[in-house]
C-alpha cells in the first residue's frame, strides 16, 4: 500500500447540480444552491432557505439508468443516481457485482415517505408497505439491490453528520485488512419536514444564508444530497487497470464526550478525530495543503473547530474553506460530498471559496478562503463533526 | 467467528433481569421498561441527574454500559481508551415516534428539541463517552440481527493497532414494548482466550 | 401571582424530567440554570417552547431566553406582562 486506499470513481447529486462535472462549474462560478423550499410541504416554507436538489422524486426516478423497482424513497433514488455515477466512472458498470461491497450512511432513511402517511397508517391499508422503508437498512438494501450487489457486504452506519465519513473510513479499512477488495461508500439524506422542525427547534438554522466563519453568523441551513465514492484494493486496480483519481491516505474518529448536540468550547473531539487521521496518513500538519472545514455556520461549530485548527496546527492553518454555502449540510451524506468536493479541488488545484463571507470572527485571527484560488493541493483534510459527540476526519491525497 | 481478542466481560439486560457474567445483578419488581430503567439506576447507585432526560434507547445503552464498565472500574481493568462499537436494528424509533407525533398533532403542533435530539441512535454513544469521559472512536451500525462477527471485524482491527485497548460491543435494542441489550467488552492485552460467537449468541438469546 | 409560580414549577418538573427534584426543593428564586436546579441548553430551548405553547410568548434569541429564564420568579414575571393566552 503507497499512498493509500485508492478511489477509482466518485458520484454525487446535491442542490448544486446532478453529477460530478454540474457540481464542479457551481463550485468554480461561485453559485450558491441555497434557496426556498419547495418539495418539502412545511409550515417553515416561507421562513427558512435550505439547498434542495432540484428535481422531484418522478424526475429523479427517470434519470437512473434503469428502471426502479420497489419502494424506493427520494433517500434512495438520490442514493442509486449517485452511486450509479461512481459506478461508471470507475468502470464498474458491466462488472459482476459479486466481490463489490455497500458501506452507505443515512439518518432519514425512508423518512420523507413515513412522514407523509404517518396519521393515515392508523386509519388505512392503503400505504402500509410504505413503512418498511423507514429503516435506514432498508435504503441501503434498495440500492445495493438496485445496482446488483447480489452477495457483497452491504451495512447501514447512523452516525449524524458524520456518518458517510465513517462509511469511507470503514471501506478504507476493510480494504486495507483484505476484507473487501472493492467497495462503494458514501451516505444519503434527503430534506424532510422532520429534520426541517427538528433543527428549528434547536434554533440553529439561519435566518437567511449560512455565512460560515463569519462573525455574525447566525445557523445553517439544511441541505439534501447523496454522494459515493468507489475504494479499490492495489490487486483490483492492477487487475482491472483502473486509474485513481485519489487515494484516501488517513482518518481518525474521537468523541467530543461533551453534550448531545453542541461542542466542546475548544474542540476537543474535533482535535483528536484530525490528530488521528494524521497519525494514520503518517503525514504531519505541515504537509497538509488545505482543509474542507465541517464548517455549518453556527456560532457553536465554527468558533469550537476553529479553536480545533489551531490546537492541531498552531500558527500554520492551511487555507480552509467551508462549501456548506454551495450545498447547506446534508447531515449523513456531507462527509461523502465534502470528499467528492476535496477530491475536485485536488484535480483542479483550487481552494473553492467561502460564500457569504461578512466579515472574520473576533475570537481568532483565522479567515476561510473567500474567493476562488489557484493552488495545486497534495493533501486535503475533510472534517465532519456530527451529534452525539461523533467526529470524524478524513486525508485524501492526490493520485 | 470470534475475534482474536478475548472478552473480559459480558452483560445483558432483558425481561426485567439485569446479567453480570454468569451472575444475576439486579432482577426489576416487573419486566416493564420504565419499570426496569427505574429499578437498575437505583440498584447500581448512579448519581447522573441527566440520566432522566434521556431517551428510552439511551437509558438502556446507558445502564447497559454502566453495568459492564462499572465492573471494569471495580476490578482495575477499565481504561480511558475504550471504544464504543454498537448497533441494532430498530435506530431511534421510539424517539422518531414520539417526535413526529409531537410535530404532526393536527392542530397541536409542537415539536419537542428535548425529544429531537435523541432521534439519533449514536445520541447514547454521545452519553456514555460522556458519561466515561471517551474521547475514543465510536461507531453505531443499523442491522438486520445482532451478529457479533461483524462487530469484530470493526473491533479487532482498532485493537490490533493500538487505537483502542478495550472496544466495548453491545446489540442495544428498543422499540414500543420489546427492549434487549447485549454487550461485551473486547481487550487488546487479552491474547484470544475467547469464548465462541455461538456461545454468546446463545447467552444473548435465552 | 403564586399561582402562576406554583404551575411553572410543576411544569419545569415534569416537562423536563427532572425526575429527583420535589416542589419544594427549589426556591422561586434559585436560579434554574448551572448551580441551582441544573438546567442545561436543550431544557432552556423546551422552555421557549413551552412559552410560545401555553402563555403565547415568542421567543426568538436563545440569548434573550437565558435571561427571562433566570429564576421561577423573572419568569412569572415576565409571563404576567407579555403573555396573550
Amino acid at each position: 500500500m503507497t499512498k493509500g486506499v485508492a478511489v477509482t470513481g466518485m458520484g454525487i447529486i446535491s442542490a448544486i447540480g446532478c453529477g460530478v462535472p454540474a457540481n464542479l462549474a457551481a463550485l468554480r462560478e461561485g453559485r450558491s444552491g441555497i434557496g426556498p423550499i419547495t418539495w418539502v410541504r412545511t409550515h417553515l416554507e416561507g421562513s427558512v432557505r435550505v439547498g434542495e436538489i432540484a428535481q422531484n422524486d418522478v424526475d429523479l426516478a427517470k434519470q437512473l439508468d434503469h428502471p426502479a423497482k420497489g419502494p424506493h424513497t427520494r433517500t434512495s433514488l438520490l442514493g442509486c443516481l449517485a452511486a450509479e455515477e461512481a459506478l461508471r466512472q470507475a468502470g464498474l458498470m458491466n462488472v459482476d457485482r459479486h466481490a463489490l461491497g455497500l458501506i452507505t450512511a443515512t439518518t432519514v432513511g425512508g423518512m420523507d415517505v413515513t412522514e407523509k402517511y404517518f396519521y393515515q397508517y392508523l386509519t388505512s391499508d392503503e400505504h402500509l408497505a410504505s413503512i418498511d422503508t423507514l429503516h435506514a437498512g432498508h435504503t441501503g438494501q434498495m440500492m445495493a439491490d438496485h445496482l446488483g450487489i447480489v452477495d457483497g457486504f452491504v451495512t447501514t452506519i447512523s452516525t449524524a453528520c458524520s456518518s458517510a465519513s465513517n462509511a469511507i473510513m470503514l471501506g478504507a479499512r476493510m480494504i486495507k485488512a483484505g476484507m473487501l477488495d472493492r467497495v462503494l461508500v458514501g451516505g444519503v439524506d434527503c430534506l424532510s419536514k422532520f429534520t426541517l422542525n427538528g433543527f428549528n427547534t434547536l434554533m440553529i438554522l439561519s435566518a437567511s444564508q449560512n455565512r460560515p466563519f463569519s462573525d455574525d453568523r447566525d445557523g445553517l441551513n439544511l441541505g439534501e444530497a447523496a454522494a459515493y465514492l468507489v475504494l479499490e484494493s492495489d490487486a483490483s486496480v492492477k487487475a482491472r487497470k483502473a486509474t485513481p483519481i485519489a487515494y484516501v491516505a488517513g482518518y481518525g474518529n474521537a468523541n467530543d464526550a461533551h453534550h448531545q448536540t453542541a461542542s466542546s468550547e475548544n474542540g476537543d473531539g474535533a482535535t483528536a478525530a484530525m490528530l488521528e487521521a494524521l497519525r494514520t496518513a503518517g503525514l504531519s500538519p505541515s504537509e497538509i495543503d488545505h482543509i474542507n472545514a465541517h464548517g455549518t455556520a453556527t456560532p457553536n461549530n465554527d468558533l469550537s473547530e476553529g479553536r480545533a485548527f489551531m490546537r492541531v496546527f498552531g500558527e500554520h492553518v492551511p487555507p480552509f474553506t467551508s462549501t456548506k454555502p454551495y450545498t447547506g449540510h446534508t447531515l449523513a451524506a456531507a462527509g461523502a460530498v465534502e470528499a467528492v468536493f476535496s477530491i475536485l479541488a485536488m484535480q483542479h488545484g483550487m481552494v473553492f471559496p467561502t460564500l457569504n463571507f461578512s466579515g472574520g470572527m473576533s475570537e481568532f485571527d483565522l479567515r476561510p478562503t473567500t474567493k476562488l484560488t489557484d493552488m495545486p493541493l497534495s493533501s486535503v483534510l475533510s472534517n465532519s463533526l456530527g451529534f452525539g459527540g461523533n467526529c470524524s476526519s478524513l486525508i485524501i491525497v492526490k493520485a | 467467528m470470534m475475534g482474536e481478542h478475548g472478552i473480559q466481560s459480558w452483560c445483558s439486560i432483558s425481561e426485567g433481569r439485569v446479567m453480570l457474567n454468569e451472575q444475576l445483578l439486579h432482577e426489576a419488581p416487573s419486566p416493564d421498561f420504565r419499570e426496569v430503567m427505574r429499578s437498575t439506576y437505583k440498584a447500581l447507585g448512579i448519581e447522573h441527574a441527566k440520566f432522566h432526560k434521556m431517551d428510552p434507547l439511551s437509558k438502556l445503552a446507558f445502564l447497559t454500559a454502566e453495568v459492564i464498565l462499572g465492573e471494569a472500574k471495580r476490578a482495575g481493568s477499565f481504561s480511558q481508551e475504550t471504544a464504543l462499537v454498537f448497533a441494532n436494528h430498530s435506530s431511534c424509533i421510539d424517539s422518531d415516534r414520539k417526535y413526529q407525533q409531537s410535530l404532526d398533532d393536527p392542530g397541536n403542533e409542537w415539536p419537542s428539541p428535548a425529544v429531537f435530539v435523541y432521534t439519533l441512535p449514536n445520541i447514547c454513544l454521545g452519553e456514555i463517552s460522556i458519561r466515561h469521559q471517551l474521547f475514543t472512536e465510536s461507531c453505531f451500525f443499523i442491522a438486520k440481527e445482532f451478529d457479533p462477527a461483524t462487530m469484530n471485524r470493526y473491533a479487532d482491527p482498532l485493537l490490533q493497532a493500538g487505537i483502542a485497548q478495550q472496544v466495548l460491543c453491545a446489540w442495544v435494542e428498543k422499540n414500543d414494548d420489546h427492549y434487549t441489550s447485549f454487550a461485551y467488552l473486547l481487550d487488546r492485552a487479552d491474547p484470544g482466550t475467547a469464548r465462541d460467537a455461538m456461545l454468546l449468541k446463545t447467552k444473548k438469546e435465552q | 401571582m403564586s399561582d402562576l409560580k406554583q404551575e411553572l414549577k410543576n411544569k419545569i418538573i415534569s416537562q423536563l424530567n427532572l425526575e429527583d427534584v420535589a416542589i419544594e426543593d427549589f426556591e422561586d428564586s434559585t436560579p434554574l440554570f448551572g448551580e441551582g436546579v441544573g438546567l442545561d441548553s436543550i431544557d432552556a430551548l423546551e422552555l421557549i417552547v413551552m412559552m410560545d405553547k401555553d402563555y403565547g410568548i415568542r421567543l426568538t434569541d436563545p440569548k434573550e431566553g437565558r435571561k427571562v429564564f433566570e429564576s421561577v420568579d423573572v419568569m412569572a414575571a415576565y409571563i404576567e406582562e407579555h403573555r396573550t393566552k
